[in-house]
């Protein structure tokens, strides 16, 4: 395989119950998950890292992290029923630009935010 | 002051057994700094750290096995004079040739090193990919260790397993290489195989 590229995506949100309910592991985690999906549809790309650290308003944090589509994210830390989260993520896929993997990630996002009745906005890219 | 640098591939759970370590580490009385340098603008593994309350300085803007390798010295002399650490924890990126940042390690002048030691981790999961596509740096990360941990032992089928330790086995036969499940936590065997000064 030719030498690989990387261009690190890394980017803050702001995720937001509007009407449904869920664990945040379980949403954080199909999130990653269908990024990594997603990415590894493009030939020539290996994906170092997906991870994501998310901070609770009433404290604590989850991290979740993933590093192929047919592993399932792993996930540590607290889960607990609040409204509403900052997510930092990094997406470290060898062989994408950065621009396709901030696509990919806005659509990842729109998708899961959907599903789950939910409002995500970026804080910061 | 004894240093620890842990190497291994984006992914393979350096960050998991840091914490681990250093948390084990500090429950002892020890005092702990952990040194994170991450690819990436967003530092991920710096802020879990803090809200576990560990002692984190973070190396920014590149990469610690290159354009760093002079902030990794001059960060490590900083530490040892103002905050006195038992450990030291490097916690490079996942594309960090731990060859690079050993050999920045002469230029400390501080309080000697009492201990260095390279914990190498693997992931069995992707080993046999990246041993293809990363050859070089996945050469270097097993070649350098004293240590070698392959991880994720619950999820890996046995010939992954086996895999994995054929690879660590052929490129470094000359140490120690253990398979854990990390999720399950540190277990008192494995932190005196990565920190064997502690016991």
């Amino acid at each position: 395989m030719a030498e690989l590229t990387l261009e690190p995506y890394s980017l803050k949100q702001r995720w937001q119950r509007k009407s449904g309910s869920g664990h945040w592991a379980r949403i954080l985690s199909e999130y990653l998950e269908s990024l990594a999906q997603a990415c590894a549809q493009h030939e020539n790309s290996l994906i170092g890292h997906i991870k994501a650290l998310a901070l609770f308003a009433e404290g604590g944090c989850l991290s979740i992290s993933v590093v192929a589509p047919g592993i399932p994210a792993s996930t540590s830390g607290k889960d607990p029923e609040c409204p509403a989260l900052d997510l930092t993520l990094n997406v470290i896929v060898y062989g994408l630009p950065r621009s396709l993997l901030e696509e990919i990630t806005r659509q990842a996002a729109f998708f899961t935010a959907q599903k789950w009745g939910l409002e995500v906005k970026n804080i910061s890219s | 002051m004894h240093l620890l640098l842990f190497s291994g591939f984006l992914g393979s759970g350096k960050t998991t057994l840091a914490v681990q370590v250093a948390q084990a580490v500090v429950e002892r009385g020890k005092r702990v700094a952990i040194l994170v340098n991450e690819i990436g603008e967003a530092g991920i593994d710096n802020q879990l750290m803090r809200q576990l309350d560990l002692n984190v300085w973070e190396l920014l803007n590149g990469c610690i096995c290159c354009t760093l390798s002079a902030d990794l010295v001059s960060t490590l002399q900083k530490l040892d004079a103002d905050y006195a650490p038992d450990l030291v924890l490097i916690e490079p990126s996942g594309a960090a040739d731990p060859h690079s940042v050993l050999h920045a390690l002469p230029y400390y002048r501080g309080r000697p090193l009492e201990s260095q030691r390279c914990v190498t981790i693997l992931d069995p999961l992707r080993l046999h990919v990246l041993i293809e596509v990363m050859t070089p740096l996945i050469h270097s990360q097993i070649q350098n260790a004293d240590f070698i941990l392959i991880g994720k032992s619950d999820l890996a089928q046995s010939e992954e397993l086996e895999t994995a330790l054929q690879i660590a086995r052929t490129h470094n036969p000359f140490v120690d290489v253990v398979c854990a499940d990390l999720t399950a936590g540190l277990t008192p065997e494995l932190l005196s195989q990565v920190v064997p000064w502690l016991s």
